[in-house]
């Protein structure tokens, strides 16, 4: 909880910005000379997961993510986290829409680090 | 009932370079699909009931380009006729670039391809590894390839595969793709697959090396917004750790069927598309049938299935047991165990260390900086970004 608490503040400013902007905004902040590992590491990794993501869950509206009725929720966290394609690309680039084929929808949290 | 999410289909083994780090076994072999196999592939896939609402076919495992056009123009008809009305397919190409002329972007602009170009970064680091039979660099032709791209405004990504000498100069590769206007990056690491040995597996500093390449990557692009709008790595890394808690995650490369590859012979695998040209003397080949003689329906009850997919489920639970990155991975890649480990059943490689690990830690540790950064004092709108990354940014309101 206490961790939670600790990440909601930073969590409420990065998720409402989209993945785009995260990416953007996280990268600003890293050192200039090449980082060195790590920063902290107070905590395992298992539990800071957990409280970024317990967080997360806060800023966007509990109990709305399980709700599939909510088309409202499911546009805008498809839309700026989860839309690029990432369903069902494993290796990826290759799904994710160039052309026209821009899609909503609630994708699973894949794992798509391949190559192929 | 299985899901096909991404159909690996191998046009040919052929491939017209010969890659130091490459895993295809028989890429010398001019061997072509035959247009039956395919009407085989494509009308059971969709008899199937196994494909939702979309299909991504991508075109690999060989050099797709040495085909000629209308081969694919024919192969896209066919799969158009075939497909129940209402399934978006898209067709990708992962290609060499060595190959692509003018009349090659009109095709991938009249059929919407998606395009991924291999190239290494600057000429040193590419001609490398990525040569021509007769040991000469082909990095001249794969940028002119992408120069073309460019000036036809067909949109690509590239895939870089990284060495520990390209990881060490991570200003260079980042300078090189802004100076040839690429906008969107995948980084591989060199790893051992199939018969191939890492090199850079087997320096003890490569996860450090990797984490550096990253952080350093990553900051030069958000230093220079709207020049290199996408790094894959960093990018699934964001979506897995900041995601909440209870929405859906699985691993497609351990989900039968997820992945579903044939090679040009009409061969089928699943899990991962290295397995169709894999032998090992524990599991034999990794191979579920024929789609011109068997039923892909009837795939699923194959022993070879049952036997990885056991293993490989073994896998997964020494994962979620064992190691604090589960919930970003899900059980990691099963041919990288196999090829480090010698069996699916086992758990973190050297592959999963730098690109989920060292990539999880190094998003966990921009995190910490940004919230240390006078607790999110640095808010969304002091964030310097030119108006396409505002709009990015901007827009719609969460909940």
């Amino acid at each position: 909880m206490r961790m939670r608490q600790r990440y909601l503040k930073v969590m409420s400013s990065i998720v409402p910005m989209g993945a785009v902007g995260a990416c953007l905004w996280l990268g600003s902040v890293l050192p200039t000379v090449a980082a060195e590992r790590p920063v902290t590491r107070n905590s395992p990794v298992s539990e800071r997961l957990t409280a970024i993501r317990e967080a997360v869950f806060v800023v966007v509206a509990p109990g709305e993510i399980s709700k599939q009725d909510n088309r409202n929720f499911h546009l805008t966290w498809g839309n700026r986290w989860n839309n690029w394609g990432w369903r069902g690309r494993p290796g990826w680039g290759w799904g994710r829409p160039r052309w026209n084929n821009w899609r909503n929808g609630w994708p699973n949290w894949n794992n798509v680090w391949r190559n192929w | 009932m299985p899901t096909i999410e991404l159909l690996v289909v191998q046009p040919t083994p052929f491939c017209n370079i010969d890659c130091s780090y490459c895993y295809l076994p028989n890429r010398s072999s001019k061997a072509v699909v035959s247009k039956q196999t395919l009407v085989n592939l494509f009308s059971q896939v969709f008899a199937s009931g196994w494909v939702r609402d979309c299909l991504a076919v991508v075109w690999h495992a060989g050099e797709p380009l040495v085909l000629d056009r209308e081969f694919y123009r024919d192969v896209f008809r066919t799969v158009d006729r075939l497909k129940p009305a209402g399934l978006a397919v898209t067709h990708a190409f992962q290609t060499n670039g060595t190959l692509i002329d003018e009349a090659w972007c009109t095709f991938f602009a009249e059929e919407q391809v998606n395009v991924g170009v291999s190239i290494d970064g600057p000429q040193q680091f590419h001609d490398q590894n990525r040569r021509t039979r007769a040991g000469r660099g082909t990095f001249d032709r794969t940028i002119a390839g992408i120069r073309l791209l460019r000036r036809t405004e067909v949109p690509f990504h590239v895939i870089s595969v990284l060495t520990s000498r390209s990881m060490a100069a991570p200003r260079e590769m980042f300078d090189f793709y802004v100076g040839e206007g690429i906008e969107e990056v995948c980084f591989n690491v060199e790893e051992s697959e199939g018969d191939h040995v890492s090199r850079s597996f087997a320096n003890p500093g490569i996860e450090a090396a990797y984490y550096q390449f990253l952080s350093e990557f990553w900051r030069l692009s958000a230093s220079r917004p709207g020049r290199i709008s996408f790094i894959r790595e960093i990018e699934h890394a964001i979506r897995q750790v900041i995601r909440p808690n209870d929405a859906p995650f699985s691993n497609q490369l351990v989900e039968p069927f997820a992945v579903t590859s044939m090679d040009w012979a009409g061969n089928i695998s699943t899990f991962s598309p290295e397995l169709l040209g894999l032998k090992n003397a524990g599991y034999g080949d990794y191979l579920l049938g024929n789609i011109n003689h068997d039923a892909l329906i009837d795939l699923p009850d194959h022993p070879n299935l049952a036997r990885m997919l056991k293993d490989i489920q073994a896998g997964v639970r020494m994962c979620q047991e064992t190691c604090q990155y589960f919930s970003v991975c899900g059980g990691g890649e099963p041919v990288n165990k196999l090829a480090e480990n010698g069996t699916f059943a086992s758990t973190e490689t050297r592959y999963c260390r730098l690109t989920k690990m060292r990539a999880t830690d190094l998003v966990l540790d921009a995190i910490e900086r940004a919230q240390q950064s006078g607790e999110g004092n640095q808010s969304p709108d002091s964030c310097c970004l030119e108006p396409r990354d505002q709009a990015a940014c901007g827009g719609i309101g969460v909940g």
